[in-house]
């Protein structure tokens, strides 16, 4: 089997270019979870919380979570990107941490870029400071389509998110358009 | 000022049609966009970076879906109280929020029932601009609290 090509683009995404022939092949592949490389914190839930300007006190307030069912603070779903791997810069003698990339761009496809379309989040139990986070995925589907910004795929990814004690906390499904840069007819022009 | 009381949404006061309050956000200044982005920890330079975007075809630097998604949880949330939990939100997102937008919140009560012992509340939900244009639209289900109260 050839090696496959790598194309990466402004924002530092790698992209595996293929055919959508190959690409299809991969419907149904699922991943390994991996623990992803920072527990959940009380710096990630405020900071979050401030970007949405939610007042929310569960997320602020540990006494004010004691009195709920939750028994103390609560994360918000988002706080699931901030478990991930920071990409701007680390010191180049640190280990990286375990590979957290996507079927989004490890998928053969002629696209990119990606652009996000659609999303589906189910929540079956909060996430909470301390909380130890392992992601998978599952890719879904790919189906080909043509919007203003280009010409590509709509590539539909499920993740699973599970705490430490292996509960299952949340599922997040997107559908993200990945599209070859330079082929569409431009926001504005398409008017 | 005081903590906050806990305060529940009740499933018998749930009333099919009603609208939840609303919550807006904006105008979104530069800088807004750049603290999200960083809040977030989400550097896609469509979300920060104006000639990128305009590069990419599009209008200018847009929010991200995370965000979006936020808004939802939030709105959803403070209606239905500390001990309701979104079990599900879904939506498409249409056109992209950017600079200088004020993006509003909205959801409609479309359905009631018990499942399982839950007491489930299903919505449409949709964000839309300062123009009443829409941004995203979906739905979400919220599970009530038990017995509509607190701990």
């Amino acid at each position: 089997m050839s090696e496959p090509v790598l194309e990466t683009d402004p924002a530092g995404y790698v992209y595996s270019i293929g055919t959508e022939a190959e690409g299809l092949q991969w419907v149904g592949r699922e991943s390994e979870p991996v623990e992803q490389p920072y527990p959940v914190d009380v710096e990630h839930i405020e900071h979050f919380a401030e970007g949405i300007q939610d007042p929310n006190p569960l997320y602020w307030s540990e006494e004010f979570g004691r009195q709920t069912r939750w028994g103390g603070r609560i994360a918000p779903w988002g706080v699931i990107v901030l478990t991930g791997e920071h990409r701007v810069w680390r010191p180049e003698w640190l280990v990286k941490p375990a590979e957290t990339t996507t079927f989004f761009m490890t998928v053969p496809l002629p696209g990119n870029r990606l652009l996000a379309t659609d999303y589906e989040i189910e929540c079956f139990a909060p996430l909470r400071p301390g909380d130890r986070v392992f992601k998978s995925e599952k890719l879904v589907a790919i189906v080909p389509k043509t919007f203003r910004v280009g010409v590509g795929h709509q590539v539909t990814v499920k993740a699973y998110f599970r705490n430490h004690k292996g509960e299952l906390c949340i599922t997040d499904s997107r559908t993200v358009f990945r599209y070859k840069f330079g082929t569409g007819a431009g926001y504005q022009s398409a008017g | 000022m005081p903590l906050p009381a806990v305060r529940d949404t009740r499933y018998e006061d749930v009333k099919v049609g009603e609208e939840i309050p609303s919550i807006s956000i904006g105008p979104l200044s530069h800088t807004q966009f750049l603290f999200i982005a960083s809040s977030h920890h989400d550097w896609y330079p469509g979300h920060h970076d104006v000639e990128y975007a305009r590069a990419q075809g599009l209008p200018d630097i847009f929010m991200n879906a995370t965000w979006q998604h936020g808004l939802f949880q939030r709105v959803l949330c403070a209606w239905a109280g500390a001990n309701a939990i979104p079990r599900r939100i879904k939506y498409r997102m249409g056109r992209p929020v950017v600079r200088y937008d004020t993006v509003t919140a909205r959801g409609v009560v479309t359905g009631k029932r018990i499942e399982g012992g839950e007491h489930l509340v299903d919505l449409d939900i949709w964000l839309d601009k300062q123009d009443a244009e829409k941004v995203s639209s979906g739905s979400a289900t919220v599970v009530l609290a038990p017995h509509g109260g607190a701990k």
